[in-house]
């Protein structure tokens, strides 16, 4: 195969990738600052993950809206999948931050809270 | 009399090579044919009116297309508040509002109709705010008389209202040697204009004393201590407050359609909300003064408009320049009526340049071009601190022009209970106060023996302006209402409070722009990024709609598109 | 009614990330702290950012914006800083040695603060669409990026429909995705630059992954709409972004968010006489980040705007640490000025001075002018070369942060720091 550039997402420095593969079979990958770019270089070829970042109805009128992630990466087609499963759904009670919100929104991914939120009952509008 | 219109015909055949027909209609003259450009269509209407004298109706089209933009028919809004008035106002802008705050004195119903959701959204609100001396006109004309006379009216009418006016005084700045032998026929026309305070020549040296961050590019200035500045929405906003606070109703999106007649008298208007009969008419259309003027069948005059592009500095830049200082331009040409524009220190503490001068073929075309900035650049160089850095919002504004290029406020001609205000550019701002007394004077006349209203209140009511509150009141204030010390517009300082009190006012605003108007929260330098939000709950909260249905100025301008995909809470 | 009065040493304005960091640093070495907080909770901009990738340099791992604060507001719960939050400050005047400082909120009413240092973590503001000059008219459906991003994430509600993306700037890029997960079409991104001025790996996450256009070399100058935003005419700039005519184009939505730079903000201070520098818009302050006016210190995007909000909870905890220091009475003897070339767009801190101690050590936080590749930064003294770094690539959206080390006896003190960055020839 021919040389695929590629850019590791995994953190800000965002190093530019050069991935080829080797007469063995094997995946060379260059421009890497560490090895997760490796790892990177690896799944993105075959299967891209993204992490889910989203927030849902919390039920009440103060606070309208929870943050959210995924508690893993899902594959890229699957968010859509997520976001669609989030709707309509309605917190309705307090939570932690790293509280399970929904369990097994996708295969073993949970849907996790990314704050801490206090609902109150008063403020709940029907 | 013939022999002028064959004149006039004659001269028109001569400078265009198309034809053009003219027509006399009373004392008016109608222009009709095809000119290629906007600068002959303006050359066809100032020869009849200048040169021949004429009230002028120009109906040349330019390539074959008329004035663009017609108004947008509205659907029924809402009811009306009563169906039968004395006195019926078209017209929510300072104009309107002065009218109707005049006619509040006395027993008589008086209702103003508006097409808009609020009152000034239109010219009243896109001008520089200043209050003029009254030198520019020429002396004899109705802008020259009205402009000294409403100057002057400003400083009581202004605590009547509680609305903050400051006269800074203005500088007209020489910038040719050829202007200085001017000076005594400057002076004796401030004299025969009236204009007050004491006008006089200031040598550069003075000037340099008075404002030492102006550029040092010209010969001295002519100073003009009685020139004034003031929020001109802020104002009008006020003044209409007043008017209802003594009985005056409005009706905010309510559009004329049409205008009954019987033979020479006014019955009746028709409106996308109803009929409303009437005793006295009054057309304060502003822009549209000539159309309501034709659905009267009594279209014996047109406007042509002048679009002016204004820019706002910082804040801090607010004691940079203390006193309005303007570049005039002295010899006019046709093609130039306006003032030149210049720097205006606002009573807010921001900085206004301009505006600019640019003859459009629309009453509406708002937008902005970069190229107007070539001119607000120019304007701004007369003070070496500011930059194009400094820049934190711009607009533009139109004044609607008569091609005498004076004021026309007057009972019409053939009508015999309708009365026309049009043309009321620069300084309509300055003349309102004194327009809306000669209205008056021309209501009481048409209706003959009318009483003044005892219940009449001198004083606008108005809640606590918190920012100028000292330490001990605002600490009261801020226990008896808490909602007070919740700061929602950071850039502005404007609290909850403040926000909640207009939209309880006499005319709560129903747009995020009325906010803005009435409060300044979003007129800051962050343009409403931090307080738009918060202001959106606020109102959605107190006046009982949706987020979703708010609008930015009415018409279809929401702020947001509905909910996100999973919903917000607010259904 | 009385009003409260309130005293402590150190008062810090602004509770997101620096502010934190700020009031922990200050609290940990013995000082009474005030923090003021004008939003009823703390985290500051770190809530409505509920995208991942905060925190891998602080805590190794790749946090959400709320996680990111939740760690930090845990911290600041175990401290004795005394937070008010929901309130907002209305004047601070400057006294003899100390500062007054009026505030108000809807619990308290009004209250009177002494303190006698001030750290500004005030955060920045965004540039607006008249900022940039955009022209024509003024309807509803421009919105800067992060007005949208509180209005979809905090609020629920959908800026528009059909939106077009004027800068590639990091949050731009985030509302791309935001706007697209929640049923928005995003037309594409326009940048005047001809690079994106967003980190490339939200390039991939936010525009690829959706197949969302990036076009650079071409911006928005135009908005239509009288009423809610219908179009917007784009149109290509050359090399010196000068517009190409010829080159417009219309292009029917009905929003419009701006991307197109932050602005640190400190408005609340601007009587003070703080001197600013051009290039970060923030004060100019030495190492310990001290402004000119003694005793009011500034840090994270007040100070100047930063790209990982690890470097925000860094520099107010120099900050804060700072203060203590001036509140002991350790005053700096000599300040040697960083003077910047062509090659670099900013600097912090924009002086050193120099203690009584032998050896210093300072981050110094760099962002190249534009991006090369195989370059090397130096920084000289009087001639003498005091670092050298060699980078693969330099990019402006990337700061660069580097430690300088140096000792005193070698360093001329007449003399400023020169630094620069060179391409190296091959």
């Amino acid at each position: 195969m021919r040389p695929i550039e590629m850019i590791c997402i995994n953190c800000p420095l965002g190093c530019q990738l050069t991935v080829s593969r080797k007469a063995d079979g094997a995946l060379e990958v260059s421009g890497n600052n560490c090895v997760r770019g490796i790892e990177y270089a690896h799944t993105e070829l075959e299967n891209p993950l993204r992490r889910v970042t989203t927030t849902v109805n919390s039920g009440s009128m103060k606070v309208p809206r929870v943050s959210v992630k995924s508690s893993e990466s899902v594959p890229v087609e699957e968010i859509f999948l997520i976001m669609e499963r989030i709707e309509g759904f309605r917190l309705n009670r307090s939570c932690k931050c790293g509280d399970i919100l929904i369990d097994h929104i996708s295969g073993d991914i949970d849907l996790i809270a990314t704050q801490d939120f206090t609902f109150s009952e008063g403020e709940v509008k029907i | 009399m013939n022999n002028r219109v064959d004149r006039l015909q004659n001269t028109l055949n001569r400078k265009f090579t198309t034809k053009i027909e003219c027509s006399q209609i009373n004392d008016s003259i109608r222009l009709e044919g095809d000119l290629d450009t906007l600068s002959d269509w303006l050359s066809a209407g100032y020869l009849a009116a200048k040169d021949f004298g004429y009230k002028v109706i120009n109906d040349i089209t330019i390539s074959g297309v008329g004035p663009t933009s017609e108004p947008r028919l509205k659907e029924k809004t809402q009811r009306l508040k009563k169906n039968t008035y004395d006195v019926l106002i078209i017209g929510g802008g300072v104009i309107g509002a002065s009218v109707a705050r005049e006619l509040s004195r006395y027993k008589i119903s008086v209702c103003n109709l508006e097409k808009e959701s609020d009152v000034a959204c239109h010219t009243s609100s896109r001008n520089d705010g200043m209050i003029h001396p009254g030198f520019a006109a020429s002396p004899g004309t109705l802008k020259a008389e009205l402009n000294v006379k409403g100057n002057r009216a400003y400083s009581q009418i202004c605590e009547e209202l509680q609305v903050p006016l400051s006269r800074p005084g203005s500088l007209m700045l020489l910038k040719s040697r050829l202007y200085l032998p001017l000076i005594p026929i400057m002076l004796d026309r401030a004299k025969k204009n009236g204009v007050d305070g004491e006008v006089r020549f200031l040598s550069k040296r003075e000037v340099r004393r008075l404002e030492p961050n102006l550029s040092d590019d010209h010969f001295g200035a002519m100073n003009f201590p009685s020139a004034g500045q003031l929020s001109p929405y802020g104002l009008t906003i006020a003044l209409a407050e007043h008017a209802v606070q003594n009985g005056v109703d409005i009706n905010f999106n309510t559009e004329v359609l049409e205008i009954q007649r019987e033979q020479d008298r006014i019955e009746a208007v028709r409106t996308n909300n109803g009929m409303i009969h009437c005793k006295v008419l009054i057309n304060a259309a502003g822009c549209w003064s000539d159309r309501i003027a034709e659905l009267a069948g009594d279209r014996y005059f047109s406007l042509h408009f002048r679009k002016g592009v204004d820019c706002i500095l910082d804040k801090a830049l607010s004691e940079e320049q203390t006193m309005i200082a303007a570049n005039p331009i002295l010899f006019k040409t046709h093609a130039s009526h306006s003032k030149g524009g210049g720097i205006v220190p606002c009573v807010e503490g921001n900085i206004l340049i301009g505006p600019t001068a640019q003859e459009i073929f629309s009453r509406d075309d708002y937008a902005t071009h970069l190229e107007d900035f070539d001119a607000l650049f120019k304007i701004m160089s007369l003070n070496k601190r500011f930059s194009k850095k400094d820049i934190i919002t711009y607009f533009a504004g139109i004044r609607s022009c008569s091609w005498n290029e004076d004021f026309i406020i007057e009972k019409s001609p053939v009508l015999e209970n309708m009365i026309h205000i049009a043309g009321i550019q620069s300084p309509g701002l300055a003349s309102a106060p004194a327009i809306g007394e000669k209205v008056k004077g021309i209501v009481l006349k048409i209706l003959g023996d009318v009483n003044l209203d005892p219940t009449y209140s001198q004083f606008r009511k108005v809640t606590p302006n918190v920012s100028l509150l000292n330490h001990v009141d605002k600490t009261e204030l801020l226990f008896k209402r808490p909602d007070y010390g919740n700061i929602v517009c950071r850039c502005e300082n404007i609290s909850e409070g403040e926000i909640r009190d207009v939209l309880r006012s006499k005319i709560p605003p129903m747009t995020l722009d009325g906010i803005k108007k009435r409060t300044r929260s979003g007129s800051g330098r962050c343009h409403g990024a931090f307080c738009a939000p918060k202001i959106l709950s606020i109102m959605s909260d107190e006046l009982g709609i949706p987020i979703e249905d708010i609008e930015k100025n009415g018409h279809g301008s929401q702020i947001v598109m509905g909910k996100t995909k999973q919903g917000g809470t607010h259904d | 009614m009385t009003s409260a009065m309130m005293q402590s040493q150190i008062l810090v304005i602004g509770a997101g990330p620096a502010g934190i960091a700020a009031a922990i640093a200050a609290d940990s070495k013995g000082q009474s702290v005030i923090l003021i907080e004008r939003a009823e909770s703390a985290g500051g901009i770190l809530n409505q950012c509920i995208h991942d990738g905060f925190g891998s340099i602080r805590f190794g791992e790749q946090l959400c914006g709320p996680e990111y604060a939740y760690k930090e507001i845990k911290r600041l719960e175990g401290s004795s800083v005394i937070a008010y939050f929901h309130t907002t400050i209305t004047e601070i005047r400057r006294e003899e040695d100390f500062f007054l400082i009026d505030a108000v909120s809807p619990k308290k009413g009004t209250m009177t603060l002494k303190v006698e240092a001030i750290i500004l973590a005030t955060g920045c503001r965004e540039r607006s669409a008249r900022q940039i000059f955009l022209q024509g008219d003024r309807p509803s459906g421009v919105f800067t990026a992060g007005l949208a991003q509180y209005v979809i994430n905090c609020m629920g509600y959908l800026p528009g429909k059909r939106c077009v993306i004027l800068g590639s700037g990091d949050i731009g890029l985030i509302m791309a995705r935001r706007l697209t997960l929640e049923g928005s079409s995003v037309l594409g991104v326009y940048e005047i630059q001809n690079e994106p001025s967003g980190l490339s790996r939200n390039i991939v996450q936010c525009l690829n992954d959706f197949g969302i256009p990036l076009h650079l070399s071409r911006t928005v100058i135009e908005l239509h709409g009288k009423h809610r935003l219908e179009s917007v005419t784009i149109m290509d700039v050359d090399e010196n972004r000068q517009f190409i005519k010829g080159s417009e184009q219309i292009i029917t939505c009905d929003t419009l968010i701006v991307s197109v730079g932050l602005i640190p903000e400190h408005d609340m201070v601007r009587e003070l006489g703080i001197k600013y520098d051009p290039h970060t818009s923030g004060p100019i302050v030495d190492q310990t980040y001290m402004s000119n006016v003694p005793g009011i210190f500034c840090c994270g995007n007040a100070l100047h705007v930063n790209d990982l909000v690890d470097y925000v909870t860094e520099s107010g905890e120099i900050a804060g640490d700072a203060a203590v220091d001036y509140l002991n009475g350790i005053i700096p003897r000599k300040k040697i000025e960083l003077i910047i070339d062509q090659s670099i767009g900013s600097i912090i801190p924009q002086t050193i001075s120099l203690s009584a101690t032998k050896t210093f050590t300072l981050p110094l936080f760099i962002r190249s002018k534009r991006t090369m590749r195989k370059s090397i930064l130096r920084i000289t003294n009087g001639g003498n070369e005091l670092f050298t770094k060699r980078f693969n690539v330099v990019k402006p959206p990337e700061m660069i942060r580097i430690d300088l080390s140096c000792e005193i006896s070698k360093v001329q003190t007449d003399f400023p720091f020169l630094i620069s960055i060179k391409e190296e020839r091959s």
